[in-house]
């Protein structure tokens, strides 16, 4: 038998998939079952059940229902999207819109695995000129794979998707490389190599150059700046832990910004609707994941990073002037052209 | 004939019927039904009565967080009413003690509450500062759960009366109402500098941990917090006093955004430009203006956000992170301070202003910040444009200030 490919395999119980159901890529025996569960509107207990029982075939799957019904709702499952038999007539409910996101996020790490070829890459400290070709690279992507996702789902004219895409370019890729390093101690790129930020003279060098003083003059001078980002991003980042669902509702904020310049007035009323039902999908999920205290507590945390993105965003502003006062732009981010859009409007 | 309690007619109304006895959710004893808003039994039911309507203010000895069961609900009247506040009890649904001879003043309900506490003056100009935003009080009984909101609000209102002092201009008399007027660019400045002093000492009076740090970690807190304040209470003062045309300083006067001429305008002194000039000078500024009433005074106005919730948005302002040459101690006492900032906002909302969902509305304040971050941005660029082509520079103490280069 043909082994399925990941992105063909149920989420609940890992047999061949035939489709997304209720917002989970899942095979129709899970679906049945999902739908069968909610429909009956009883809660699911177990006695016998230690709340970790394997699922992984045909079989398992069929010996624990609390289980099973635990992972399709992890697995992102709703329950609102099972139509009782009165509703079947009535209009559908929208479908959620974290759920598109992480699917299209999803699709940007796959395209990032092939890109970089990152199966069996070894990970190693990397030079500026690398990061150049392959942050370059990686902005393609993400304006393929997941801006995208955010125009086609973003009601406005096509300009006004331009004015929202250039925006949220470069502080998607700030929360992003900050989300991706939480639980290492360098700053990680999207194919595994890092900068030890507390070490960044190498990073600076430029191994055709005779005279090491150029890369270690620019480190000095931009030292403070690395310093101040990772305490203002970083730091706050490794505090805070969002998963990755928090983590793309903080991408759908920034996207869905208001008060920008080029943005008009249609658009701000449209990105607030679409932030909205986005905030009220954060909400449901903290009420059913943050088991710590007072959800709301949680919501204000996460959300508080977009303060630390912004933080970000005003120091690489401040880098990319000192690269034209001193005259080392070459080895500025390439995330400054981008800057350079949205700054000029 | 069995006594009727004050729940409201509506309330009792659309009360569910009983098939089993309900519990208190404050002591856990049988219940009674649905007292003011939450379910409660006699006793819890009529501990809240007693307690709104003789204005009790109660001290628990202990942590705020004794145990209210119903062998010993008794032992802790503090936690206990914190409790029924924390389960949905409203004050406002407790009538006043009724007066037999005179007739008895209604207390506004919840809703009018909230309009009062987020009021707007009447139009423009304004008529004073934020005193019109400031006009209702919470009932006592929250101040133990929002010890710092509370004392913002009330040092907020010493700020403005001293503001009435400080910017009266040299024989006006204080007894009589000030006029609202447009101000060109020198008397703003100076109006801005008059201010640092109070907002100094507002932030004192408002935060104990402020007091204990080290000089140089307040001086580095405030020199922060000045510019960002100014703007965000400035887009709050247009918020209360309905308009969004004109930016609202914290004296009274304004800046008529839709006349950028007289703002620039200086009478009695030569111009430093042509006409033409002033016209492209305005044009480049205005974008600014824009800015500032786009990102932050229309969603002030669309959320509506009221005075507590201003003043938890300049908690979080004010105990910023990540700043040149702040400690890491220092940014730890500003996390346990926006810590409790934000249970006490996450208790107002739910018990004063009564929000099933709290969490949609902090993150709806929340994302005023960066905003505001971006606002300050482009206004600290302004300031350095006139400042390097030298026309319509501020002054010296004005630019540091802008620029958190004072103290």
């Amino acid at each position: 038998m043909e082994i399925p490919t990941p992105h063909q395999i149920c989420r609940v119980c890992g047999e061949c998939a035939d489709a997304v159901h209720f917002g989970a890529l899942s095979c129709r025996a899970c679906a049945a079952f999902f739908r069968r569960k909610v429909a009956a509107g009883k809660p699911l207990s177990s006695s016998r059940c230690s709340g970790s029982c394997k699922l992984e075939n045909q079989v398992l799957r069929r010996l624990c229902a609390k289980c099973r019904y635990e992972k399709c709702v992890q697995v992102g499952m709703r329950t609102s999207a099972v139509l009782s038999r009165l509703a079947v007539k009535s209009e559908p409910e929208f479908e959620s819109l974290l759920d598109q996101i992480k699917l299209a996020y999803e699709r940007l790490q796959m395209a990032r695995k092939e890109a970089f070829h990152t199966e069996g890459h070894i990970p190693k400290m990397i030079k500026y000129q690398e990061m150049h070709k392959m942050c370059s690279f990686d902005l393609q992507l993400v304006s393929q794979h997941f801006t995208s996702i955010f125009q086609s789902l973003t009601p406005i004219s096509e300009a006004q998707k331009v004015t929202l895409g250039e925006y949220f370019t470069v502080p998607f890729v700030l929360l992003d490389g900050s989300y991706r390093s939480v639980e290492s101690d360098y700053i990680v790129f999207p194919n595994g190599d890092y900068v030890d930020a507390q070490n960044i003279d190498a990073f600076y060098q430029n191994p055709d150059e005779k005279d090491e003083s150029i890369g270690s003059s620019v480190a000095s001078i931009l030292e403070p700046y690395w310093r101040l980002h990772h305490q203002t991003l970083w730091e706050q980042m490794k505090k805070v832990k969002p998963s990755l669902i928090e983590f793309l509702v903080l991408s759908a904020f920034i996207f869905w910004d208001f008060g920008l310049q080029g943005q008009s007035e249609e658009c701000i009323k449209v990105c607030n609707q679409l932030r909205a039902r986005v905030n009220a999908e954060l909400s449901t999920y903290e009420k059913t994941f943050y088991t710590a205290g007072d959800y709301s507590l949680r919501v204000a945390e996460v959300v508080y990073l977009l303060q630390s993105v912004q933080k970000s965003l005003a120091i690489m502003h401040s880098c990319k002037t000192l690269g034209y006062v001193f005259d080392f732009r070459d080895r500025t981010c390439p995330l400054n052209d981008n800057l350079e859009k949205t700054h000029s409007k | 004939m069995e006594p009727l309690d004050n729940t409201s007619l509506e309330e009792s109304q659309f009360r569910p019927e009983k098939k089993e006895k309900s519990t208190c959710s404050i002591c856990r004893e049988d219940g009674d039904g649905y007292h003011f808003g939450a379910e409660a039994c006699r006793a819890c039911a009529a501990f809240f009565r007693r307690s709104v309507s003789l204005d009790k203010t109660y001290l628990c000895r202990g942590n705020n967080d004794c145990e209210i069961t119903a062998n010993i609900r008794c032992m802790c009247r503090s936690c206990r009413f914190a409790k029924c506040l924390e389960v949905g009890m409203n004050p406002a649904g407790v009538q006043q003690r009724r007066d037999t001879i005179g007739k008895r003043e209604i207390k506004p309900d919840s809703t009018d509450l909230m309009q009062l506490l987020g009021s707007v003056g009447d139009g423009y100009p304004p008529t004073t500062s934020a005193q019109s935003a400031l006009v209702e009080d919470l009932h006592p009984s929250f101040n133990d759960r929002m010890p710092i909101l509370m004392k913002m609000r009330v040092n907020y209102r010493k700020m403005d009366n001293a503001r009435l002092v400080i910017h009266r201009k040299d024989g006006q008399s204080l007894f009589k109402e000030k006029t609202p007027k447009a101000v060109n660019y020198k008397e703003a400045c100076a109006q801005s500098i008059r201010e640092v002093s109070l907002v100094a000492d507002w932030v004192a009076w408002c935060f104990d941990d402020f007091v204990t740090l080290p000089m140089d970690q307040k001086k580095v807190l405030f020199r922060n917090f000045y510019t960002p304040f100014s703007v965000l209470e400035g887009a709050f003062l247009c918020h209360i006093n309905d308009t969004s045309n004109a930016l609202i300083l914290p004296s009274g006067d304004y800046i008529d955004t839709n006349n950028l001429k007289s703002f620039f305008n200086i009478p009695d002194e030569e111009q430093p430009m042509t006409d033409d000039e002033i016209e492209k000078f305005c044009r480049m500024f205005k974008p600014s203006f824009e800015l500032n009433r786009r990102g932050l005074v229309l969603p002030m106005m669309a959320e509506k956000i009221d005075v507590f919730e201003f003043f938890a948005l300049c908690t979080f302002v004010f105990w910023d992170f990540g700043l040149d040459e702040q400690t890491d101690d220092c940014m730890m006492i500003g996390k346990s301070v926006k810590d409790r900032v934000m249970k006490e906002l996450a208790f107002y909302l739910r018990c004063a202003k009564r929000l099933e969902e709290p969490s949609l509305r902090v993150a709806s304040l929340l994302t005023l910040l960066p905003a505001l971050q971006r606002c300050v941005r482009r206004f600290q660029e302004d300031i350095e444009i006139t400042n390097v082509f030298n026309v319509y520079a501020p002054p010296k103490d004005f630019y540091d200030l802008v620029n958190g280069k004072f103290c």
